[in-house]
């Protein structure tokens, strides 16, 4: 009897037999439910990442590029700017050395006697003179007389000129001294040039 | 080509072969070169502007011609390597004929 009792099971005890069973089911689906649940968060994770672009996203991914492309044209800008201003500098650095060339290098042209400034020498013809002018002063010549004077100003040279004219012509004719060929020149020309007025 | 004022006359009157006394009065500011006894140029020294001041390369120019030096030998000249015999000897040498009688004198 005792062991028909124990062979017996009462329905309360099935019922927490059952109920047991039922435990350790739920706690076996509750664990695949959670791996499922994970597995499902994971892919809906990844599957977010590498969600489809649409025209908005592209169009905040092109903005990005355009930002990110700023200071890469900034430097650009910069680069160009030194080196148009060293290139600058270079011509500011050319101009001013053509500037001083054109300072130094003298001017010349060309001007005519027409008389010796002395009522006692008359001339019978033009005398040409080179008048070269620089920075520092005017110098006036008669290339062919070997003649030249020097002063601030082309007609104060050139005054000067007309007397160094005088004063040769008044030292070769007076001369007593052999001539060199130079000089023996310079008084032919200054004999054709020159007429000696009396009184 | 540099030169101040006072360097230039200075070799000017001790170098080229001028007339004694020919720039001891101070007043004359031209002379004739004279080599034995023949004139073959004449030299005028610019106005005083200051001692101390380079003269003008026009100017030097125009005394180099005077002197019929080119500008290497009036560098020599103006700078101290050259004498006045040394100038002499280059005039000789420019006119061969120097010493000889001119006829057209």
């Amino acid at each position: 009897m005792a062991q028909r009792q124990e062979e017996t099971t009462s329905p309360k005890s099935l019922f927490e037999l059952l109920l047991g069973n039922l435990s350790d089911d739920a706690e076996l689906m509750s664990t695949r439910e959670r791996e499922r649940l994970a597995e499902r968060d994971i892919f809906s994770e990844l599957s977010g990442e590498y969600e489809p672009l649409d025209e908005s996203r592209l169009r905040v991914i092109d903005i990005q590029r355009r930002v990110a492309r700023v200071p890469r044209l900034d430097r650009a800008i910069f680069e160009s700017l030194a080196k148009l201003r060293e290139e600058v500098s270079d011509l500011q650095s050319r101009v001013d050395e053509l500037t001083e060339l054109a300072r130094n290098t003298a001017k010349i042209y060309n001007a005519t006697i027409h008389e010796l400034g002395d009522i006692q020498y008359e001339l019978t013809m033009p005398i040409q003179v080179v008048i070269e002018e620089d920075e520092e002063e005017t110098v006036a010549r008669i290339p062919e007389l070997n003649l030249y004077a020097s002063a601030d100003t082309d007609s104060e040279a050139i005054n000067e000129l007309k007397q160094e004219v005088i004063d040769l012509y008044k030292e070769l004719e007076s001369s007593d001294r052999k001539l060199g060929p130079l000089p023996q020149s310079w008084l032919e020309t200054l004999r054709k040039l020159i007429v000696k007025k009396n009184g | 080509m540099r030169f101040k004022y006072t360097e230039v006359i200075g070799s000017v009157q001790s170098k080229a072969p001028v007339p004694e006394g020919q720039w001891r009065s101070g007043k004359e500011r031209s002379a004739p070169i004279i080599i034995e006894g023949v004139q073959i140029s004449r030299v005028t020294l610019p106005k005083a502007k200051g001692g101390g001041r380079d003269l003008s390369e026009l100017t030097l120019n125009s005394i180099r011609k005077q002197l019929l030096l080119c500008r290497d030998q009036f560098i020599d000249f103006v700078g101290c390597p050259m004498t006045m015999t040394d100038y002499i000897e280059k005039m000789k040498a420019k006119f061969v004929n120097i010493s000889e009688p001119i006829d057209s004198m």
